[in-house]
Formats: structure tokens, C-alpha cells, sequence
């Protein structure tokens, strides 16, 4: 697991997403951020998120800031609208971070706005997204760039369609984020399942996030979850009764409750299969991490 | 000298590197006495995926006498076009092949390439120098070691040429002028062969023994390519700290020949064996950045690869590198027999827990001569007869499974390494 530190700079967001549990914890003010940099050693990976931490006058030179005092791995957290200002872009990716996860929502300017409750321009974020992909770092790559999809009722329909539309940037990595509401258990696994089966036969990686791993079964791609943060959820969860029998027990919440209120819930534990051992050993390498 | 002894010595290599081996045959070449006034030679030293074949075909200005294509697992594929459009060019011109991928099968090689004039196995400064001396004189092939042709429908695989003894009669590429040194793509070899028998690798070459250049040829190797202004070079060993006495001598020599002028880049390093006293070491010779396994860490997996892997002696080694400023890159490689997607993500998770430099993953390239090929229905290993010899199952990991590694692994590579 590539083990970011969060680095939470604002608080002022361009959507108003209902389901957003960021919006409620405490960011840094401009003095704890200044004894975070003056830190004897700063972590290596270090995620920036807000709000819309790109509104954050003074971001580019604090990732200058911190490229400079060792960190290696910049992430930003973003919506994708500021970029479409190419300067501030440009000035972004010349500065050191080269690392970014966009949230991304619909290519439905409808679905878009309803879900998150703004009137953000789609065109802008396509047009940030772009910009970004026009970068070629020294190396001669493309900044690192994950599409976090954000999924619940309003937009299951049009998973798939997002993720094709997105493939025409040329993503490093799919997110595939469920979160309230939804209305069904089956048709939801069943187009997350369909959009890994698009994601892999384009060669990229998806991963999901706040899935437990019983509801999506014994398959093994799932398990590549665990080398990143994203199997742990950011929604109340709680273990049920089988979760004692389910081989995946250490190292997962148990189940969010939003998936317990559905009307079609019911799960599946991981009991030994096969591969029983070697989910063991793996579980065991990964409490080194 | 005849206009008709004109020989052309073609590498394509992986971008920006020179090709070492065809600067030990021109090398080899320019110093014998015989063949000094009786044939002109002239490299071909070009990037494998910059130019197709009728851009490479540009770049011989004369009939050509006789063609050397040095082959390697990753251009193997483009060399073989190129020699079947020689043949067609200039079905006269003698077209001979050496190299680790067609050392060890040559019989296989002539069932693709038939036209082929000869087949150089193993080490080719002698045998080559041998053979074109052989053909001007228009003598029969079956005298020269270590080669193969064919003889009507049949090929004849002749005895093989006893190891080079002591490296040192090669003449050096650098000596001899015939290399074009580049700062950070220069190599230099200083042994050949391995005591490690990894089930997987070639780079020993399943040489008998390890023989070693002495530490005056390497003295003034280092010299001439410190001399052109080279400020950082490498080592293509196997394993640099393969021996911790010889490692002292060598460092004593790299530090008179002034090696803190330049740096060393990914040396190859057996991670267990690293020690605070080897880190001094590697630190007096300059090293900057060094490469090392664990390739995997299931034991069931090591012992199917014959490899050695001690977990903590190896984390152990790997932190005290990067304690001492030496950047360690650490690899991986998916679908070996006995791995499967969980225990590829097991090692996959103990390299990230060590925060190496540079994680590198790569597909396994079952190569021919390897144990793993030999043995390729023991493990039920299924992968591509052609090269690049990609895995594409095996029996405990699956054709599915390999391919989810991969993408994983070409997506969380790409986030690490970007820095």
C-alpha cells in the first residue's frame, strides 16, 4: 500500500455532494500546516484534498514546498474544474505534483450538477482534464491520473458509459466509490462487476472502494484492493454474525450500513477456498504495511 | 582490400544503450593480424524500437560480404525479419546469428532461418574471428567450435569452444576505441558466468564456472571510460557483491583509476549479503543506486526458481542501503511457477513495506537455456515460443490471473515510480 498522509488544506468546495464525509473534518490552518513543512522529515506520499483544494491560493507553492523537503508523491484531490486554467496546471505539474485523483461524477451535465448539488460546469472539468493530459513530465510520462467515480442510485444506470467516456484521457486508474443511496443490492454488483470486466479490457486497474469483499465474492481481483486504502470505508460499518466464519475478518470493517438497509441485502463470507493459505500469507505480509 | 570483404555486425538494442558485444567482436576483429587487412567491418548499433527493418537495410552502404546479428530476447522478433530480408537483398551475403537466444538451441534456430550460414553458441570473440577467417578461405565449417550449420537437410552442431581463458585475451572495446561511451548507458563487464542458479536468468549463461577480467584490465577499462568524461556508467555482472574479498579488491582498483569522479548506477546486489562494511564499500566506489530481488517471496515459489531469499537478512540489507543515500531498486516478477495473484500481492505488499527507490515488475520471459524451460512441463509452464517468451499460464497461476497482475502491476508501478 502506497500509504499517502493526508494533508486536508481547505474547506470550501465548488459541489455540495450529501454524501461527502470530508467536508466535515478539520483542515489545517496556515500555522499547523507551517509546523507540518518544518517537520524534521515529511512522509514520503503526502494526498492534498480539501474542499477544492486548488481554489487554495498558495498551493502551488507549498507543493513546491514540500517537493523540496523530501516528499516524493504528491496527490491532489480534485474535481478537475480549477485546471482548466492551463497556467495554473502547468504551474501545478512544474512544482512536483504529478500525481492526481480526479472526482468525477457523469458525462450527464444533468446527473452531474443533481449529484453534486452544484451548478459546476461539466465543460470545465473536461477541459481541466485535458489540460492536464497535454503535460509530459522530464521523463517523458504523463502525470499520474485515477478517476475516483463517484456511484449510487443517481448514476449506477451510467457507470460503464462513464468509464468508456473516461478512457479517452488515458487513465493510470479507475475508483470505483459506492455510496449512498442505492436501491439495489444485485443490479449494483452486477454493473461493478460489468464496468472491472471494460476497466481490465482496456489493461486498467479498478479498484472499488467501501465494498466489502464477501459482496463481491471469492473472485481474487478484489484482493488487490488491499495493497491501497480503499478497503477501508469511509461509512459506518459494522461486522455481522458472519463475519466471525469470513476468512477476510482482520482485515476488513465489516459491512456499511447502507448496504444492510437495502432490501435485497445478504452476504456471502469468505470461507477457506482453495487459495485459502495463500490469502493467509498474504494477510500476513500486509500487516507489515 | 577486396571490395567484397565488407562485414556489417548488427545489434538493436533496448533505447539509449550501445551494444557491448558487438564491441568486443570488432574488437576481437581489429586485433587479429589476418583479418586486420583482409575485411572491413563496420557496426550497426541501433535502438530496437526506433527503426523497422527497411529503415535498418538503409544503413548498409555495401554489398555486404558477411552480416553478425547479435541476438537477444528483445529483438529477436525484428531480427529475424531482418535476416529473411538480407536473404532476399543479397542471398549471397553470409548471414550468421550468436547471442544468448540462439545459443542454446541453434538446431531450432535453423527450422525458422534455414538460409543461415552458421550459428554461434556461447562466447563469440574466438569462435567468430574463427569463422570468417574460415569462410575466406573457403574451408568446411565442420573444424570450427561452437557453432552450428547445415549441411544439405541436416544441421550439424559442432563441439563446443572451451571458455575463454583468461578473460583478458579478448581485446577491450574500450582500448580499441569501437564503443560509443554515453554518460548513463555505459557498461562495462568485469566476469562471466554465476554462482546462482536461478531457474529463470541466462546472465550466467550457464557458464561452468565464474571467470573474472583481472583487476589491471579493469583499471584501465575504468580509466579510458572515465577519461571520455563519463560521469556515470555500470556494471552488467550478475551480482556485484558476489564476493566480499574480491568486492575490496575491485574497490581499491575503481578508486585508483579516480572513480570519485563518476557514480555507478543500478549494480546488482544480493540484498541478504549487505552489511554496514559492504555499504562502505559500495559507497567508496561510488555507487549510486543498486538492484536487487526479491523477484518473490512465497517459498514455494523460491524453491521452483532455486532462488535464496532470507526475509529479514533481506529488508535488513535493503534498509541499511537506503540509511547509507544508496537508492535500491527492487524487483518483481509476475508468473513464476508456484506464484499465484495472492502471493504475487504478498510480495508485491513486502516490497512496499521496505519503500524502495523504484519497485520494477515484469512479466517472466521463459528463456530458452534456463532451467525453467528445460523443465517447462514440470510446472506446466504455457508461454509464447516466441520471444519475448512471455508466461502466459502455468499451473498454479492462471492465464486470467496473470494478466490481472500485470495491470495491476503497470498501474501501481506507475504511481510509485513517478516521482
Amino acid at each position: 500500500m502506497i500509504r499517502y498522509h493526508s494533508l486536508k488544506i481547505n474547506n470550501s468546495c465548488l459541489n455540495s455532494c450529501s454524501f461527502c464525509s470530508e467536508i466535515k473534518q478539520d483542515f489545517f490552518s496556515p500555522e499547523k500546516l507551517n509546523d507540518f513543512l518544518n517537520q524534521p522529515k515529511l512522509p514520503e506520499s503526502i494526498k492534498i484534498f480539501g474542499g477544492e483544494p486548488l481554489t487554495v491560493d498558495f498551493l502551488t507553492d507549498l507543493v513546491a514546498n514540500l517537493r523540496r523537503k523530501g516528499a516524493r508523491r504528491i496527490m491532489i484531490k480534485t474535481t478537475a474544474a480549477p485546471l482548466s486554467d492551463f497556467n495554473l496546471t502547468f504551474n501545478l505539474v512544474s512544482k512536483g505534483a504529478h500525481h492526481f485523483e480526479i472526482e468525477f461524477f457523469s458525462f450527464e451535465p444533468a446527473i452531474y450538477q443533481a449529484m453534486t448539488n452544484s451548478d459546476l460546469s461539466l465543460e470545465l472539468v473536461l477541459q481541466g482534464i485535458s489540460n492536464l493530459r497535454r503535460l509530459s513530465l522530464e521523463n517523458g510520462q504523463n502525470p499520474f491520473l485515477s478517476f475516483r467515480i463517484i456511484v449510487n442510485s443517481a448514476n449506477i444506470n451510467e457507470v460503464t458509459r462513464n468509464l468508456v467516456f473516461l478512457l479517452k484521457f488515458r487513465p493510470d486508474r479507475f475508483v470505483l466509490s459506492i455510496v449512498p443511496p442505492l436501491e439495489k443490492l444485485d443490479f449494483t454488483l452486477e454493473k461493478v462487476r460489468e464496468a472491472i470486466k471494460i476497466a481490465n479490457l482496456n489493461l486498467i486497474w479498478l479498484q472499488t472502494e467501501n465494498v466489502p469483499f464477501c459482496l463481491l465474492g471469492e473472485d481474487c481481483y478484489h484482493y488487490g484492493e488491499l495493497l491501497t486504502s480503499s478497503f477501508l470505508f469511509s461509512f459506518k460499518a459494522s461486522k455481522l454474525k458472519s463475519c466471525l466464519e469470513c476468512s477476510a475478518s482482520k482485515v476488513c470493517q465489516g459491512v456499511p450500513s447502507f448496504y444492510q438497509e437495502l432490501e435485497d441485502f445478504r452476504v456471502s463470507p469468505l470461507i477457506s477456498s482453495e487459495k485459502f493459505e495463500d490469502f493467509e500469507f498474504l494477510k500476513k505480509e500486509m500487516e507489515r504495511l | 582490400m577486396s571490395e567484397e570483404n565488407y562485414c556489417y555486425l548488427v545489434a538493436l538494442n533496448i533505447h539509449g544503450y550501445n551494444s557491448l558485444a558487438l564491441g568486443y567482436l570488432q574488437a576481437s576483429i581489429k586485433a587479429d593480424q589476418q583479418l586486420k587487412s583482409n575485411i572491413e567491418i563496420e557496426a550497426i548499433d541501433l535502438c530496437v524500437d526506433c527503426y523497422d527493418v527497411h529503415q535498418i537495410i538503409q544503413f548498409f552502404r555495401r554489398k555486404p560480404f558477411l552480416i553478425g546479428l547479435s541476438c537477444y530476447v528483445w529483438n529477436f522478433n525484428k531480427m529475424q525479419h531482418l535476416a529473411r530480408l538480407i536473404n532476399s537483398l543479397w542471398p549471397e551475403a553470409k548471414i550468421v546469428l550468436g547471442g544468448p537466444e540462439v545459443t542454446p538451441h541453434p538446431e531450432l534456430v535453423f527450422q525458422k532461418l534455414p538460409f543461415l550460414a552458421a550459428v554461434v553458441s556461447g562466447e563469440g570473440e574466438e569462435t567468430f574471428v574463427e569463422l570468417i577467417k574460415t569462410f575466406l578461405k573457403k574451408e568446411p565449417l565442420r573444424k570450427v567450435r561452437g557453432i552450428a550449420f547445415k549441411n544439405g537437410e541436416s544441421v550439424v552442431v559442432n563441439e563446443p569452444r572451451s571458455l575463454i581463458e583468461p578473460l583478458d585475451k579478448i581485446p577491450s572495446p574500450f582500448e580499441a576505441g569501437v564503443l560509443e561511451l554515453k554518460d548513463g548507458s555505459t557498461y562495462l563487464e568485469t566476469y562471466r558466468g554465476c554462482t546462482f542458479k536461478c531457474a529463470y536468468c541466462f546472465e550466467g549463461k550457464n557458464y561452468s564456472r565464474v571467470r573474472h577480467f583481472s583487476l589491471e584490465r579493469i583499471k584501465r577499462d575504468v580509466k579510458l571510460i572515465l577519461d571520455k568524461g563519463i560521469k556515470n556508467f555500470s556494471f552488467v555482472d550478475p551480482v556485484f557483491n558476489l564476493n566480499r574479498e574480491h568486492l575490496k579488491k575491485m574497490v581499491r582498483v575503481l578508486k585508483e583509476a579516480g572513480i570519485n569522479k563518476a557514480s555507478l548506477h543500478t549494480i546488482e546486489v544480493v540484498a541478504e549479503n549487505i552489511d554496514g562494511d559492504i555499504v562502505s564499500l559500495l559507497k567508496d566506489a561510488s555507487v549510486e543506486s543498486v538492484e536487487t530481488g526479491p523477484q518473490a517471496v512465497h517459498p514455494h515459489t523460491l524453491k521452483n526458481i532455486n532462488r535464496c531469499f532470507n526475509k529479514e537478512r533481506f529488508r535488513k540489507g535493503v534498509l541499511t542501503l537506503k540509511k547509507a543515500g544508496i537508492k535500491v531498486l527492487c524487483d518483481l516478477i509476475i508468473g513464476l511457477p508456484g506464484d499465484n495473484f495472492y502471493r504475487f500481492l504478498a510480495s508485491t505488499a513486502f516490497v512496499l513495506s521496505l519503500a524502495p527507490h523504484r519497485i520494477i515488475f515484469s512479466t517472466l520471459h521463459v528463456l530458452p537455456g534456463t532451467p525453467l524451460f528445460e523443465n517447462k512441463e514440470d510446472y506446466k509452464l504455457i508461454f509464447d515460443p516466441e520471444a519475448p517468451h512471455y508466461i502466459w499460464q502455468n499451473a498454479s497461476f492462471s492465464y486470467r490471473e496473470i494478466r490481472l497482475a500485470e495491470i495491476l502491476a503497470k498501474s501501481l508501478g506507475k504511481e510509485y515510480n513517478l516521482d
